[in-house]
């Protein structure tokens, strides 16, 4: 009845318990003394070392978490035993070693973060809502690209499964249109253009090389190759109508592409197929031109043409040959600030996203909102007791100036030159919540004007949650947000004027606490 | 600190082992104290004062017990029971009774944790059989009150049982042996146990998560029953592979547990299951609460109410949830069914019958234990007959897997007994051939150790379904 094993033979008893003890303390012994820092390339980074705080006991149940996750990141013998692992789970069990990769067919591999085949497959179709949201997201940012003189569009691009779903196993059968198919149509719906990159993709795989192991994406990894990339990067110049960059793509034998793929990280050398990659980059020019585009919008050169360009991950190796008027903003968390799109007075604004964006990120909180949104949170906001009028605390200067101005009584007027001028609010509260910043402004022209906090006393160079809005030029009420952000006695806003030299009037200034918001025009969170 | 955690197999346990050996007879239970308070510190942290403090009321408590046949002893069991009651319900009841946790208990959680202290469950209830046997004179109140919180502390078991009563441990705190043999068997067991929890559980675990955490629309049939039967195999390989490692390292120490589970799904009657499954847990409520309150010396009516009201308070005890209180009640019933007549029934059946009985109604009952809400458990029954989503996509085939139809066949094997049968056959076979044998066997338990520890450092498995009890 018992479920114990009894085992006889004392010389068996001593071997296994040697045996085992030898095992579970030797990890531990060989990684005294022994520096872990030539670990692996790991799924995630290695944890450091919890060596603060240990004195309040509440926090000892999150510092003991912390510090196994740290000895387990530094223990010794652990890439043999991560070895083992993967053994048994690729060559055992036929899977990847990870509950986020999903093994394919022909060794390939698949991230699966965030349920991203079932999403992709149909199976977990995102609700009217969430569709909803995301439109919503998109007409905001159309709203702020065309309130710049700008055309949008919008690529959701294909990733690995859209373009190689063969290779993906039978068990992940399409059942319906992914969240992308849904999203591009709603788009076009609603009115936005949508571009489509994924025929031109599918049509690629017909150079594919199964014996050079070329393919449009990286096999054991998620982006596209250097192939995938050239195609991504001929067809979006010919949908923006740019003119090629002269450096060649050429393609290089021998080299792995040791960074998009999971066979290293997830410790399966050796076991998975794979080969070295002949890729596709970017010959660099030798005669010193620079490929490198532009980063901001004060270094555009007038009378050239602009694009403005929000990427993710996807296709990094195009950006250099765009072209230098392409001004590349990385976009992680969506949250865009539109000002920058209306102040970018771009031809064309263009939304890069990959599809697998939308597994996991949730537009509903996204700060995307309109000029009309802050508006109305303003309006709807309490005094903090800081303004630039009669009798109130508050004083601003402009930086590098000395003379301190109380009030605004006198409407202030600020020169600048072809560099920016930069404006100093002073004397602020402190405040523990959002709040938003009220301009009364007269600019010289069309440009931006970007607020942030400058938390240090000296430290102006670099300024805390900050925001752009759009100015359109002659007198404007702005209102700029200041989120997430709790203003300590001492801290300073810091206004950065750049609309163009000339007379810059300034005629009220107002700070306003706003109930705390959250997502797609501001709403309550 | 889960026992499959590697900071516990490559630093904690061999530390503890090496050193409650090297120790000698007197430093072996202070090194064993010193271990377990740490090691309940380690996950509750602020929380392991709560454990001292139970533990240095219930020895003055049964010093006062002990004084049995005075009106002293009886206020004192009084007194403990009420506060073993009064902790339940102040760390794991309140917020379901009352609405909100009461202030008390925020206070004494500084950590901000919401839940009850892990192990609350399990140690309360060994404080109190410690009360009620003093008082019965089953045994000796320990006067010694370090030895009295080791017993209640021993970290082996003080989590997720077994929950261990203090007459079974009793000599072997005052004075045990470590034999190698018995070492032996326990690394044999631990690693059993260990891979019973990361290597079967562990690999059709995500199956039934993601079965009972479906939206009520989606769930159509296949993946419901195979949801279920994942579910079912999960809890047993997970908690007795706990109980495995709990009676491993008691042997690795020189403690002996007594068995908590004892192939209950190969049982023919929900009441022989009774007897198999968490062991520690329903003798417990035999021999405290249903034998206390009459049992079955008073007519069969009595004797259902009483198993009903002991099967309610066992579904409480596993959490403070209607749905627990339905899992309670859905055995109780079946319980009471078997004693009026269904029990003899089922024995004029094929024996491949009874066992498909226990299993539907065991597996049946697991579906409220599971689900979050009450509404969840109905969605879930009516997908498993056939009034779930018809065009699913969720199909079978998306989630079988070779891994999961691997821990699913495995996992079956590991529920029935056997090994008896293995053994017996063994004997039967001359020496060398045992010899080969046995050598296998313990090659394979120590790959088993191995791939454990190699998976608990990927950071794959999930913590002990029985922590949260």
């Amino acid at each position: 009845m018992s479920e114990q094993i009894k085992f006889e033979g004392t010389n068996g008893d001593r071997i296994l318990v040697m045996a085992c003890l030898l095992l579970l303390a030797l990890p531990g012994l060989s990684s005294l003394g022994v520096d872990m820092e030539q670990r692996g390339e790991e799924l995630r980074r290695r944890e450091r070392r919890p060596v603060q705080g240990w004195q309040a006991p509440a926090a000892i149940k999150d510092k003991t978490g912390w510090a196994e996750k740290a000895y387990s990141d530094r223990l010794g013998l652990r890439t043999p035993l991560l070895q083992l692992r993967s053994l048994f789970h690729w060559g055992v069990l036929g899977q990847a070693p990870g509950t986020e990769m999903v093994r394919g067919k022909g060794g390939w591999l698949f991230l699966d973060y965030g349920r991203h085949l079932d999403n992709w497959r149909g199976a977990a179709p995102m609700s009217d809502a969430l569709l909803q949201d995301w439109v919503k997201n998109f007409l905001i940012r159309k709203e702020n690209a065309e309130a710049g003189g700008s055309k949008y569009i919008v690529c959701l691009l294909p990733g690995k499964p859209s373009i190689y779903p063969e290779r993906i196993p039978e068990r992940f059968a399409r059942v319906g249109p992914s969240r992308r198919d849904q999203l591009m149509s709603a788009l076009r719906e609603a009115g936005v253009t949508v571009r489509d990159l994924l025929p031109r993709m599918l049509a690629g795989k017909a150079h594919d090389s199964q014996e050079q192991w070329d393919f449009m994406v990286h096999p054991t990894g998620t982006h596209w190759s250097g192939r995938g990339e050239r195609v991504a990067e001929a067809w979006l110049r010919a949908e923006l109508d740019i003119e090629p960059v002269r450096a060649p793509w050429v393609r290089r034998k021998g080299q792995r592409a040791v960074g998009d793929t999971w066979i290293t990280r997830l410790y399966l050398d050796g076991l998975a197929p794979f080969s070295d990659l002949e890729w596709w980059t970017v010959q660099k020019p030798d005669n010193g031109i620079k490929l490198r585009n532009k980063r901001h919008s004060r270094q555009w050169k007038n009378g050239e043409r602009r694009f403005h360009m929000n990427n993710d991950s996807y296709g990094r190796g195009i950006r250099d040959l765009l072209g230098r008027n392409v001004w590349l903003r990385s976009v992680w968390e969506h949250s865009l600030d539109g000002g920058r799109m209306r102040t970018s007075q771009a031809e064309v604004v263009v939304d890069w996203f990959v599809e697998r964006v939308l597994d996991d990120l949730v537009p509903s909180e996204f700060m995307t909102s309109t000029p009309a949104d802050l508006q109305r949170a303003f309006a709807a906001g309490e005094s903090s007791g800081w303004s630039l009028e009669s009798g109130s605390p508050g004083t601003w200067r402009v930086l590098g100036e000395q003379v301190v101005h109380q009030d605004l009584e006198q409407p202030g007027r600020i020169q600048a030159g072809v560099k920016p001028a930069t404006l100093l609010l002073e004397g602020l509260p402190e405040l523990e919540q959002d709040c938003i910043l009220e301009l009364d402004l007269v600019a010289p022209g069309f440009g931006g004007v970007e607020v942030g906090v400058a938390s240090r006393p000296g430290g102006l160079k670099s300024a805390d949650a900050s925001q752009c809005v759009a100015h359109l030029g002659g007198r404007r009420v702005l209102h700029v947000p200041i989120l997430g952000f709790k203003l300590k006695r001492g801290n300073r806003l810091q206004v950065l004027l750049d609309c163009g030299p000339g007379t810059y009037v300034l005629h009220r200034a107002r700070l306003r606490k706003i109930e705390p918001l959250l997502g797609l025009g501001l709403r309550a969170r | 600190m889960l026992f499959h955690s590697p900071l516990f197999l490559t630093a904690f346990l061999p530390l503890v082992v090496l050193l409650a050996w090297v120790a000698g007879r007197r430093g072996r239970n202070w090194v064993l104290l010193a271990a377990s308070l740490l090691f309940y510190a380690w996950g509750e942290g602020p929380m392991v004062a709560v454990l001292a403090a139970s533990g240095l009321v219930h020895h003055l408590l049964g010093l006062l017990v002990g004084r049995r046949g005075t009106l002293l002893s009886h206020w004192a069991l009084g007194v403990g029971v009420a506060f073993d009651v009064g902790l339940l319900v102040l760390f794991k009841y309140s917020a379901w009774l009352f609405g909100e946790t009461p202030d008390l208990a925020l206070a004494l959680r500084s950590d901000g944790a919401t839940g009850p202290p892990i192990g609350v469950s399990f140690f309360t209830f060994q404080a109190l059989s410690y009360l009620v046997d003093v008082h019965r004179g089953v045994v000796e109140p320990q006067r010694s009150p370090f030895k009295f919180a080791l017993y209640l502390s021993l970290f082996p078991q003080l989590i997720a049982g077994p929950i261990v009563r203090y007459a079974d441990v009793a000599t072997q705190i005052d004075g045990r042996e470590v034999k190698l043999q018995r070492v032996a068997d326990g690394f044999r067991r631990f690693a059993t146990g260990l891979g019973k929890k990361v290597l079967l559980a562990g690999s059709i675990a995500p199956v039934a998560d993601q079965a009972f955490n479906l939206p009520p629309g989606e769930l159509g049939f296949g993946l419901a029953w195979l949801g279920l039967a994942c579910y079912s195999l999960q809890i047993y390989l997970d908690f007795s592979g706990y109980s495995d490692m709990a009676i491993g390292i008691g042997r690795m120490l020189g403690f002996e547990f007594l068995e908590n589970f004892l192939h209950p799904y190969s049982s023919r009657s929900v009441t022989e299951f009774w007897r198999r499954w968490h062991v520690s847990l329903s003798s417990w409520f035999r021999d405290y609460l249903y034998i206390p309150l009459g049992g079955n010396r008073h007519g069969r009516v009595r004797t259902g109410c009483h198993l009903v009201a002991v099967f309610l308070l066992c579904g409480l005890w596993h959490g403070a949830a209607w749905t627990f209180v339905l899992w309670g009640a859905w055995h109780g019933a079946l319980l009471v069914m078997e004693r009026v007549g269904l029990g003899r029934f089922l024995t004029r059946l094929p024996r491949a019958c009874q066992h498909l009985w226990l299993l539907l109604a065991v597996c049946l009952g697991w579906v409220p234990f599971r689900c979050e809400s009450m509404g969840q458990a109905g969605s879930y029954f009516g997908a498993l007959f056939g009034f779930g989503s018809s065009n699913s996509p969720w199909t079978l085939e998306r989630f079988m897997t070779p891994a999961v139809f691997l821990g699913l066949l495995l996992g079956a094997l590991a529920s029935v007994p056997w090994v008896p049968w293995a053994r017996r056959t063994l004997a039967e076979i001359n020496t060398s051939a045992r010899r080969r044998w046995l050598v296998v066997a313990d090659l394979s338990l120590f790959l088993v150790l191995a791939l454990s520890l190699a998976e608990g450092l990927g950071g794959t498995s999930t913590p002990f379904i029985y922590f949260r009890f």
